[in-house]
Order: structure tokens, then sequence, then C-alpha cells
């Protein structure tokens, strides 16, 4: 990702992991790679904030907002774009190069 | 190769090729209550091979070949032959074997369910599983215990009881019968060595697998302690414990999951055998 290029996120079509839950961690079967993740929370909220539009982690921000309780707007936009980085990154989550600034 | 010998040892079959005659009248000898036809289709075969051109004869030198190798492995003197075969046979399942999750524990069964124990090497699941094998379990297996990918079952591995260093003495105590062992291996990679041939029982029985019902942590040399393992941490330790986790992919996902969401795990701590013994009687008395 070249800086300063937005990104859009997207949800991957649900056939392509495998979700359980086990005491409070979240496992996932990465069907693609073939590889497994345990992801504590905020990553399995963030996963499941996404939907099949693609959005910018400034809206999906506003849409986590609503739900949870995210502290300082800058902090938790910079904190979402690495989480979002990272989950993309493992094929978690679609990601797009995306005309909005 | 000169000398062979077709070997079946729970669900695996194993074809054990060697230059020399003393690795496969050992094997021979020691696992004579086990299947042995040579017309069996193996799934696996080992050679033990001379190191070099001349080391079949001078300063003979084994080197351990066979359908799965870990191409650094370093060659064992000849009086190490049986021990050489052994790691064969475990280098195989451990790179080889898909039928199963393969978990590297012990397993024991009691009344249709088992008990399988996990740990790094020295924890002492090798021994307790020995120990219990004596003392009215049956003795499933020291080195891996095999998850059936479809109903979760844990199948039976019972190969000879690897006896390093301090265990060897713990199990000549406990086994009143000089013919179950097999000879001193003095200074090999591992320490000193002795195999123990497992009871008749656990031979008889080793196509019959067990429901798994806890699963053990243990740790050697540490004053007594019980901890429950979350599921998650569990899941964790045990996809390092199985060397086919992730070949089986989507298959070793879902059996690994069905293992850690019905099975209880525990941590143990312990500063003997007779300790360990008396926190797993009173751990079993509460799940069984």
């Amino acid at each position: 990702m070249k800086a300063g290029e937005a990104r859009a996120y997207v949800r991957c079509a649900d056939d392509e992991s495998i979700w359980r839950e086990l005491d409070g961690l979240n496992l996932v079967f990465h069907r693609p790679s073939g590889l497994t993740h345990m992801l504590t929370s905020p990553l399995p909220e963030i996963c499941a904030a996404l939907d099949n539009q693609p959005v910018t982690a400034a809206t999906l921000l506003e849409r986590l907002s609503a739900r949870f309780d995210l502290g300082e707007e800058g902090d938790a936009l910079a904190a979402l774009e690495a989480h979002l980085a990272e989950l993309a990154a493992l094929g978690l989550i679609g990601s797009q190069p995306c005309a909005i600034a | 190769m000169r000398h062979s010998l077709t070997l079946a040892i729970g669900p695996a079959t194993f074809r054990i090729g060697s230059a020399w005659e003393q690795p496969i009248a050992q094997l021979r000898a020691l696992y004579a209550a086990y299947p042995q036809d040579a017309a069996a289709i193996a799934d696996y075969a080992v050679r033990l091979e001379p190191a070099g051109p001349l080391r079949r004869w001078w300063r003979p030198s084994v080197r351990i070949a066979g359908d799965h190798m870990l191409p650094d492995a370093a060659p064992m003197a000849l009086r190490h032959g049986l021990l050489a075969a052994e790691m064969g046979m475990n280098l195989q399942m451990a790179l080889g074997w898909r039928r199963h999750l393969l978990i590297h524990a012990s397993s024991v069964e009691k009344g249709g369910r088992a008990l399988v124990m996990t740990g790094e090497s020295g924890s002492g699941k090798s021994t307790l599983a020995a120990l219990l094998g004596e003392r009215g379990w049956r003795f499933m297996g020291d080195e891996f215990a095999l998850l059936d990918l479809a109903d979760g079952r844990v199948h039976p591995f019972p190969r000879l009881v690897s006896l390093k260093n301090a265990a060897i003495g713990v199990m000549r105590a406990e086994v009143n019968d000089a013919t179950r062992f097999g000879p001193m291996m003095r200074e090999t990679p591992k320490g000193d060595i002795v195999h123990l041939i497992p009871p008749q029982d656990s031979i008889a029985r080793m196509r019959e697998p067990a429901r798994p019902a806890l699963l053990l942590f243990p740790r050697y040399g540490f004053a007594r302690d019980v901890r429950p393992v979350g599921q998650g941490e569990a899941f964790m330790r045990l996809t390092q414990a199985s060397t086919n986790y992730v070949a089986l992919g989507e298959a070793g996902f879902d059996a690994l999951h069905r293992f850690v969401t019905g099975v209880p795990a525990l941590a143990v701590d312990y500063e003997s055998g007779a300790a360990a013994l008396d926190i797993i009687d009173a751990l079993w008395g509460e799940v069984a």
C-alpha cells in the first residue's frame, strides 16, 4: 500500500474462513491459506462490522463508535487503520484502493 | 535390503530393511507379539544403511533412510541400531501420517475412556503412561496419540516404550519381568535408553480406539500444582504438539476444535512418579 493512499475494506465471502469461539479467543481457519489464526478483541468486532459494501476506515470507525466506546477519534482511527491493514494482510478481510480521500 | 521385517503397530505398517542383521533380530524379538506379516502392504519403508561405502564393516555407522527423511540427520553407531530403527519409524509417522491428527502425546485407557498426556521431552508423559499401563490402565502409546478425524476418538500407537535415563530404573522396579526389557544402549544422542515391551493386553487391543476424557500437560520436577488450561491455550499448545496439523488443513482444525471443547485440560506439576499417580487418580475420579 502506498503511503497516503486511501483504502476501502470489505468482508470476505463467508465460506472463505471458519470461525469458532474458545473462551474469549476467536479461532479462525482461513481456507485459501490453510492457516489458523487466533484473534482477540477488537479484531473479531472489526471483521463483524464489515459487510459486502467496501468502506473506508473512517466510515467503519463511525459504525464501530455507535456500538463501542473507542476513545479519542484521532488515536482510534490510527489504531483501526493498523488493525485493518493487519487483517487484510492475513487475507481475513478484503482491501482495495479507494477514490474517496 | 539384506535383512528385513514387516511390522504393524496400531494402524500403521512398516517395512524395515537393514544392511545388518542385529537391529532386525532385536526388533523381531521385541516386537514378537505384534503382527509381522511379511506379505502385508507397508505404509512406510525404513532403511538402515551404512553411512559410507565401507561403513558396513569398519566402525559401522547407521544412516536412517525412508519414505520421509530429514536431510541432516547424523549417522548413529551400529550398537544403537535398534534406536535408529525406532527413530526411523517415528520419523515416518511424524512426517507422513495423514489418516489421523497426530499429537505428540502419551495415552492410556480405562473403562473405554482415554487419558491423554502431552508435554515436552522430560515432562514425564512417557514414564507416566508406562507406569499407569502396569497399574490397571491400558497403555495406548508413549509417543503419538492418533486423533480420529471423523469421530474424535484416540487410536493407540503402542510401540515399544522408550525409557530414557532415570525412567529405566523406575520401570525396572515396576516390571518384574526381565524378558520385557530390550538391551541397554548407553550414551546414545538421547542418553541411556532401554526399550520396554508394552503389556500383552495393550498389544492385543492396539486397534481399539477410546473416547478422550481428560487432557493433561504434566511437568516433572516442580512443586505439586494443578491448574486448569483454557480451551484456547490447549488448542494452541496442541497445534505445536502436532506434526501434521498444518498438513491436514480443515480436517485437522475441526478435529482439534472438537477435542479441546470436549475434553477438560489441566496442567499438572509433580515432584515424583508417586505424586503424579495420586493426582491422576484423583482427577480421573472427577471426570470418569
